[in-house]
């Protein structure tokens, strides 16, 4: 008896808290749907809207639904300029083509839900995006402590570095039966890009990179960089983003918490303001590195298993307006807001949308990209003196 | 000319009141049978019509003319005593009076308690009997002072079964809450779920919410003063209780007969040793556990000494120690690989957390006008956690072992020194003044890891530590405040408070008026004013409304700036033949530089860049209270209710709440209705129950849904826009006491939430997929804890 009470104690006990959940009714006001307007405009570009109806939080539907006969009227610096006509597509298309500085004005009406208006002013992008200096340098260590796993015609090895792991995933037949550690040459590039900000005005940028193997040859052994099935022709980390201006200083880390973001993605972005650099030059300056490895044979022998790896770096420096930047970044805080909510206030996503709710944006983009590449295995130079052993 | 004729009148009349022949009777009243001091009792010359309470020390000084003085000692719950003679010279006079325990409802005329009853100057301020708070239902058989005082109006508690408070539309970190005048600065064990005041220790609980006392200062909205029990100084006597989930035990004597006395009370929880026999039976299916070990409990220790070297110079000794600890030690062996190679793996965590409070007291009476009592005391709060795992791998080839430690260590600290004087020249001046410096530290978190890898031979070391500088500030603070009685029906309270906080080269000061009036209309009636103005120089850093022990108090920045208030308040007072209390009070409170957690912003147990996760703002409060109590006699309790609204409003530039516009703070509540009642049925029964009614409490809701850029996203109207359903409990308790040869044994049986009403503690939606048909079900689900809770305790009371 006394053993059942102690074995089944704590389920009746779990039991009787479960019991504490009830189902209830939503005793408030229901909300009555609100139009919702979205539209990001690019200067020198043509301009749409897409319109939908928002729902009731607990409508047990999953779609939400486009507002196709709405009147949509587009003022350009407080005139009347055109009447928006919805297409096929589900968006309202503008014929008019907005430029940078356009105040742009748009009011909607459609039945059975409140008009809505909003506006917006058209960014100015800044003028150029420039590569700046760049730098590389490289080290070679022999890591001993990995793992390697067979699965049919690939294996798996799982390689612990000192900043982190990678898992290079090489055809089995490669796979040397007597290894007795992996060689890794570590090489580590600064690049930089430069733009200049627009002084005398309050400026928000995101900044965004895009990255893109490109495998040497066909057989070439393909790298996974994480735990997904994204895979790479080279393992590469991030190891630091920042912006540089004369007197001026940001770690563009310090709100990332997972590095692994852009190795599983391939993409990243970060959002800042102006408000310490107005009117300066600024060096935006990347630090990465790529990864290339070698099998060390019970003789010490040497043998590649990926070289001449290339890496192209794209940057995407946008400049957004207010609403859009605060939209933005409101809305990252909200989708990072589960991790927390129980100890933190919902955000409230932002919103320039009289009457309804959405956002009216602007953004203006600027690319510029440079390639990286690991010397192939015959050019390589071995120096013992770099070595680092662990 | 006509105002300078008047200044001199009033000048020449002064002088005259100052000539006339006055003589002080002073002295201490005590409880005749234990010889404790009486706080706030009355000493009332019947002749005169002028009259005087005792000190929080049980001193009293009254002067009157030269003249026959028939005098009146009284105190709630004591038979009165009287005195009369000839008042020819300045006269000490002790006075013991008897506990009434026939129960016979006797009247003492209506001049009780004369600082916060009809005819006191002080209003919002309530002095809750520590018997009636004995007295009332419990939440797992534990009494709890701070709950208790949830139950007045004005005062508001948090969460379910927490013991926060929010009062007046404030905040948790806004109410000062003394022990024997030193802050706590973590009142709460379990969560919040009991506070850390054991009351078999306590001897007085006075709460004030409005019309502050110029002597205290230092937080926004109330100030909790709880006095220690100084110990019998004739015989030892004590109690025991055993509870389902704590024992305490509480003894108190004389060292020194009527010269020294002690009182010593010791309360754990034993939740840790129930959980036991579970951990061993666990441990003992599983053959792969070598050791199963976990559990939580707490322990409050209170000690006081005090000492009479004569009746000019008393010493006394508080001490509180308290603290809550987790600890979990687990050993697991693995053999999955062959019997030869095993894995063996060892967590062991342990968390602990507390407070420290200790108080050295000199009282002092340097004449018969004039009461010296100084202060050194200590108070500290600290937090530790620690986490070590440990994962070895032998075989007959291999040995490998992981060490990973954590430790974080988290306090605050102050010294403070203090004294203060009481003064009363003559009959219509009380003046109390005094001065107060304190030296805080804050150590806001320091987290230390260490880590040792060996595989074979090879033995690699991490050692770090890092965490946030310790920060130390200088509070000090002055005050004045005289208690003026213009006539028989008119009293003033006047006072000023100074402060001056140092902190990282910055200096803030603060001059804060308080004041208080009292019109009384009859012996029964009474009209009151007040006004206060308090400053706050730290703040809590909270994770949610759930005590953590992971909060942290932070001082005042140069970009955060101290919190200030202004409260206004009015009252009408009315004593019904001197059984039972009314009063009707309405407050309008503003709250300036407060602050709040920005959307999105948690605090995570680091204080490093706090600044950055809060907004500015401002606050105010208004409302009403009502409350009828009945504090002596076979029928006690109070009825209380308050209409409360409490709005915040985050506009400064770049600070912006719920887009600048107005809000709701997070525990505004409509409506506020608390009725206990405690009935002594006949010697060996007594019962009593408790039932509170609120309005729900708010929470932020998104009620709408959108997509934008593929993304759907939540509309949310307004920070905290949802509320609760309302919440209502019913709680009853019932004494079966028996007298034995040695004391009282009592049996107490308790039903919290009697009637089993699921209250919301949180709500959440959920949506159930339904696969078959592809359609989604959206529910509103709310989740209760401490349903029909029943408990049963014993004590004996020697």
């Amino acid at each position: 008896m006394m053993k059942s009470l102690i074995k089944y104690g704590p389920l009746l006990l779990i039991v009787g808290l479960l019991s504490c959940e009830k189902e209830i009714r939503f005793r408030q006001e229901v909300s009555e749907p609100m139009m919702v307007l979205e539209s990001v405009v690019v200067p020198d570009s043509t301009m749409r809207v897409c319109l939908t109806r928002s729902r009731f939080f607990l409508d047990n539907t999953n779609r939400f639904a486009r507002v196709s006969d709405a009147t949509l009227q587009l003022f350009v610096n407080d005139v009347a300029t055109e009447q928006l006509a919805y297409d096929d597509e589900g968006w309202y298309q503008a014929a008019y083509v907005p430029r940078a500085g356009d105040r742009l004005r748009l009011q909607a009406e459609a039945p059975s839900l409140p008009a809505i208006q909003a506006e917006e002013t058209v960014v100015t992008g800044v003028a150029a995006l420039l590569a700046g200096d760049s730098t590389s340098s490289y080290t070679t260590y022999q890591i001993r402590d990995y793992e390697s796993y067979a699965y049919d015609t690939l294996t798996y090895i799982m390689i612990y570095r000192t900043d982190g792991y990678d898992y290079v995933i090489i055809p089995t037949s490669r796979m040397l039966e007597e290894v007795t550690g992996l060689e890794c040459r570590d090489y580590r590039y600064r690049v930089e890009f430069v733009f200049q900000d627009k002084k005398g005005s309050a400026d928000y940028y995101e900044l965004s990179l895009q990255t893109d193997y490109n495998a040497g040859t066909n057989d070439h052994p393909e790298f996974f960089t994480g735990g997904d099935n994204s895979f790479a022709g080279a393992t590469m980390s991030m190891e630091s983003r920042s912006l540089r201006t004369s007197n001026y200083y940001l770690n563009l880390d310090e709100k990332d918490e997972d590095d692994d973001i852009l190795l599983f993605t391939n993409t990243w972005a970060r959002r800042f303001s102006d408000e310490f650099f107005d009117g300066e030059e600024v060096k935006i300056s990347l630090v990465l590195h790529l990864y290339d490895y070698d099998i060390i044979d019970g003789e010490g022998r040497r043998i590649p298993i990926s070289e001449g790896t290339q890496l192209r770096l794209g940057v995407t420096l946008s400049c957004l307006s207010e609403n859009y930047y605060l939209f933005r970044e409101s809305r990252a805080s909200a989708s990072n807001d589960d991790m927390i909510g129980i100890f933190s206030e919902p955000v409230q996503v932002y919103s320039n949308v009289t009457g309804g709710v959405g956002i009216f944006g602007s953004i203006c983009d600027r690319s510029a990209e440079r390639l990286l590449t690991t010397p192939n295995f015959d050019t390589r130079i071995y120096d013992e003196s770099r070595f680092i052993y662990f | 000319m006509k105002q300078l004729n008047l200044i001199l009148l009033f000048s020449l009349l002064f002088l005259f009141s100052l000539s006339a022949r006055n003589y002080t009777v002073s002295g201490y009243l005590r409880d005749a049978a234990t010889g404790e001091t009486l706080i706030s009792a009355t000493v009332y010359d019947r002749h005169s019509g002028k009259g005087v309470t005792s000190n929080l020390y049980g001193f009293y000084s009254l002067t009157l003319p030269e003249d026959s003085v028939n005098l009146e000692f009284s105190y709630l719950g004591y038979l009165p005593a009287r005195e009369s003679f000839l008042l020819d010279g300045d006269r000490t006079l002790n006075i013991s009076l008897q506990a009434n325990t026939l129960l016979e409802e006797v009247v003492v005329e209506a001049h009780e308690n004369r600082e916060i009853g009809v005819r006191g100057t002080q209003m919002s301020t309530v002095a809750v009997p520590v018997g009636q708070i004995k007295q009332l239902p419990a939440l797992f058989g534990e009494v709890d002072v701070l709950k208790a005082l949830q139950l007045l109006p004005g005062v508001q508690g948090g969460i379910e079964g927490s013991s926060g408070m929010y009062v007046r539309g404030g905040g948790p970190d806004e109410n000062l809450v003394l022990l024997d005048g030193v802050p706590v600065y973590n009142v709460n064990h379990a969560g919040g779920f009991f506070s850390v005041f054991n009351a078999d220790a306590i001897k007085n609980v006075t709460l004030y919410k409005g019309s502050f006392p110029a002597r205290f200062g230092g937080r926004l909205s109330s100030v909790v003063d709880v006095r220690m029990n100084d110990g019998n100084d004739k015989e030892i006597h004590g109690n025991f209780s055993l509870g389902l989930i704590s024992s305490k035990i509480n003894v108190e004597g004389p060292l020194i007969k009527e010269k020294t006395t002690f009182n010593v009370s010791l309360r754990r929880t034993y939740s840790d040793l129930l959980v036991k026999p579970t951990m061993a039976y666990l441990a003992k299916s599983d053959p792969d556990i070598n050791r199963f070990s976990a559990g939580y409990y707490f322990y409050d220790l209170n000690l006081k000494l005090a000492h009479r070297f004569s009746d000019r110079d008393r010493l006394y000794l508080s001490f509180y120690s308290g603290d809550d600890a987790i600890y979990a030690n687990v050993k697991t062996t693995d053999y999955t690989d062959s019997e030869d190679a095993h894995y063996v793996s060892h967590l062991k965590l342990d968390w602990k957390w507390g407070n420290l409070v200790s108080a050295l007291r000199w009282n002092h009476v340097i004449n018969p006008k004039l009461f010296l009592n100084t202060t050194a005391s200590y108070t500290r709060y600290r937090f530790s956690m620690g986490i070590g795992l440990t994962d070895s791998y032998t075989s007959p080839t291999d040995r490998s072992e992981e060490d990973a430690s954590l430790t974080f260590r988290s306090a605050i600290e102050d010294y403070t020194l203090k004294t203060d004087l009481d003064w009363q020249p003559d009959t219509r001046h009380e003046i109390k003044g005094g001065a107060n410096i304190t030296w805080h530290t804050f150590r806001p978190g320091v987290s230390a890891i260490s880590a040792k890898e060996r595989t074979n031979d090879d033995v690699m070391r991490i050692d770090t530590t890092y965490g946030d500088k310790d920060m130390a500030s200088l509070e000090t603070m002055l005050y004045v405040e005289d208690n003026i009685e213009l006539n028989t029906f008119v009293k003033l309270n006047l006072g000023l408070h100074y402060s001056d906080y140092f902190v990282s080269g910055q200096s803030y000061h603060s001059l804060q008026p308080r004041a208080g009036l009292r019109f009384l209309l009859s012996d029964a009636w009474s009209v009151k004013l007040g006004y206060a103005r308090m400053n706050q120089y730290i703040h809590l850093l909270s994770n949610s409304s759930i005590s953590l022990p992971t909060d942290l108090w932070v001082p005042v920045t140069r970009q955060i700036l101290p919190m200030h208030s202004q409260q206004y308040s009015g009252g009408v007072f009315y004593q019904w033949r001197s059984k039972v209390d009314f009063s009707v009070e309405a407050y309008y409170k503003t709250m300036d530089n407060l602050i709040e957690y920005k959307d999105g912003a948690s605090f995570m147990g680091s204080s490093t860049g706090w600044e950055e996760k809060v907004c500015m703002g401002r606050g105010w409060a208004y409302g009403v209270e009502f409350l009828a109590q009945k504090s002596f006699g076979r029928t006690t309790g109070w009825l209380a209710y308050t209409w409360a609204k409490s709005e915040r409003l985050f506009d400064r530039p770049g600070q912006e709440l719920n887009w600048g516009r107005v809000f709701p703070a997070k525990y505004d509540r409509r409506h506020d209705i608390s009725l206990t009642a405690s009935h002594k049925v006949s010697d060996r029964i007594d019962v009593s129950a408790t039932w509170v009614y609120a309005t729900g409490n708010c929470a932020t809701l998104g009620t709408q849904q959108y997509v934008v850029e593929g993304e759907t996203l939540t509309y949310i109207e307004g920070r905290n826009n949802y509320r609760f359903e309302d919440y209502h409990r019913l709680d009853v308790g019932i004494n079966f006491n028996k007298k034995k040869k040695y004391g009282i044994r009592t049996w107490n049986l308790s039903v919290y939430n009697a009637y089993n009403q699921k209250n919301p503690f949180f709500v959440y939606t959920e949506s159930d997929y339904d696969p078959g048909t592809g359609t989604v079900r959206k529910q509103l689900k709310q989740v209760s804890i401490f349903t029909i809770i029943p408990s049963l305790s014993y004590s004996y009371k020697f």
